[in-house]
């Protein structure tokens, strides 16, 4: 009998950020959620999309997996944020720094992932070499925080999508080992 | 007028203090005062109902400013049965206003899985209930951080109950950091990915 222990990972972001593409990269195996035809509005921006989830596997150890969930950006799949969300270690959180609209979307996004109860969360603003590119500062202030913690990155680009689960683990550790008298700091 | 940041960074000195088992002393300013204060933590001194006081205030009041004088650690160290009894008393006693209450806990809300000792037999806390709680708690589930227990207070008194006897194990250092499952589950995934 397999009693291998599971972690979970999120995947998450508005519409057309990158999440199906960054599983792929770091998952040993990739389900993927249905890609259909874009209907509505969201068709002028890209012709295929996922609904439902994106799932990858990674592999650690004969002991341990690791679950990636992508979650469907949509704002109308709402409902499945806090299901999905429950014992995920942490949260990469993708922006599309192109659209103004999606960085309007990412807003209400981060506010709910925020708030669940201290999950360590990384964010990629992805699209950066796009020319309508919204700066990283200009994303920060529109989701009110600090610019140090939005790291730019092209989930097309391996290393990239390394690199953003990386900065997760770390943060994940750091948060972890900090000492108790460190919880008195402001 | 700008807004004064409130902390308790007092509570890690006094920690410091009676873990360490040396005299010292807390320098301290609450927000209302113009000049600091000073808490003389010495077995000399345990014994008066002034330093009672003094660490009543000091878990109860955020404080505007506060240090530690470290010049005084070489003196004779503390005796730390003395110095349990009004660590008691002054949790037993203390009260909080509710934003204070709230600035406490959310300082607790930020630590790390923990573990708890065993009651210290030296241990005469009136609240022992609470104490035992946490004890079982911690015991029972492995990766808990104080967040976790303050969570299964469901009445407002428990709240409070719960609190004190996180600033009494924290204070008395019978409360430690763990590695926790998440941080090594971490660590193992960070270094499969790196072979991605």
């Amino acid at each position: 009998m397999n009693n291998k222990e599971i972690a979970k990972i999120l995947i998450t972001g508005p519409f057309n950020s990158g999440k199906t593409t960054l599983i792929k990269f770091v998952s040993d195996e990739q389900l993927t959620g249905n890609d259909v035809e874009a209907t509505d509005e969201l068709a002028q921006y890209k012709a295929m999309t996922t609904v439902g989830l994106d799932f990858g596997v990674l592999h650690v150890d004969d002991d341990l997996d690791v679950h990636l969930f992508g979650t469907p950006g949509q704002a109308r799949f709402n409902f499945m944020w806090k299901t999905l969300s429950k014992g995920a270690l942490g949260t990469v959180f993708l922006v599309d720094s192109s659209s103004q609209n999606a960085i309007d979307e990412a807003k209400q996004m981060y506010q709910f992932y925020s708030e669940l109860s201290n999950m360590p969360i990384i964010i990629g603003a992805t699209k950066q070499d796009l020319p309508q590119a919204k700066s990283i500062q200009h994303i920060a202030t529109e989701l009110g925080i600090d610019d140090t913690r939005i790291i730019p990155s092209n989930p097309c680009i391996k290393e990239d999508s390394k690199n953003l689960i990386i900065a997760l683990l770390e943060e994940i550790i750091e948060k972890e080992s900090q000492t108790q008298d460190a919880a008195f700091s402001v | 007028m700008p807004k004064v940041t409130q902390t308790f960074k007092q509570l890690p000195l006094l920690r410091n203090i009676l873990t360490n088992k040396r005299s010292g002393s807390i320098h301290y300013r609450f927000s209302s005062q113009a000049f600091p204060e000073k808490i003389n933590v010495t077995t000399k001194q345990l014994s008066g109902s002034d330093i009672e006081q003094q660490v009543q205030n000091l878990i109860t009041l955020p404080t505007y400013a506060c240090e530690w004088n470290s010049q005084i650690q070489s003196t004779p160290g503390i005796n730390t049965d003395d110095i349990i009894p009004c660590i008691c008393a002054a949790i037993k006693k203390a009260t909080w206003l509710p934003h204070h209450a709230l600035a406490l806990k959310r300082s607790f809300l930020k630590m790390p899985a923990i573990q708890v000792d065993l009651p210290n037999p030296a241990i005469k806390y009136p609240d022992m209930g609470a104490y035992m709680a946490l004890y079982h708690f911690t015991k029972n589930n492995p990766d808990s951080s104080p967040a976790n227990f303050l969570e299964t207070a469901y009445e407002d008194d428990d709240k409070i109950r719960y609190l004190k006897v996180l600033v009494l194990v924290y204070c008395l250092g019978f409360m430690s950091s763990k590695t926790s499952k998440k941080e090594s589950i971490a660590t193992r995934i960070l270094n499969r990915i790196r072979k991605v």
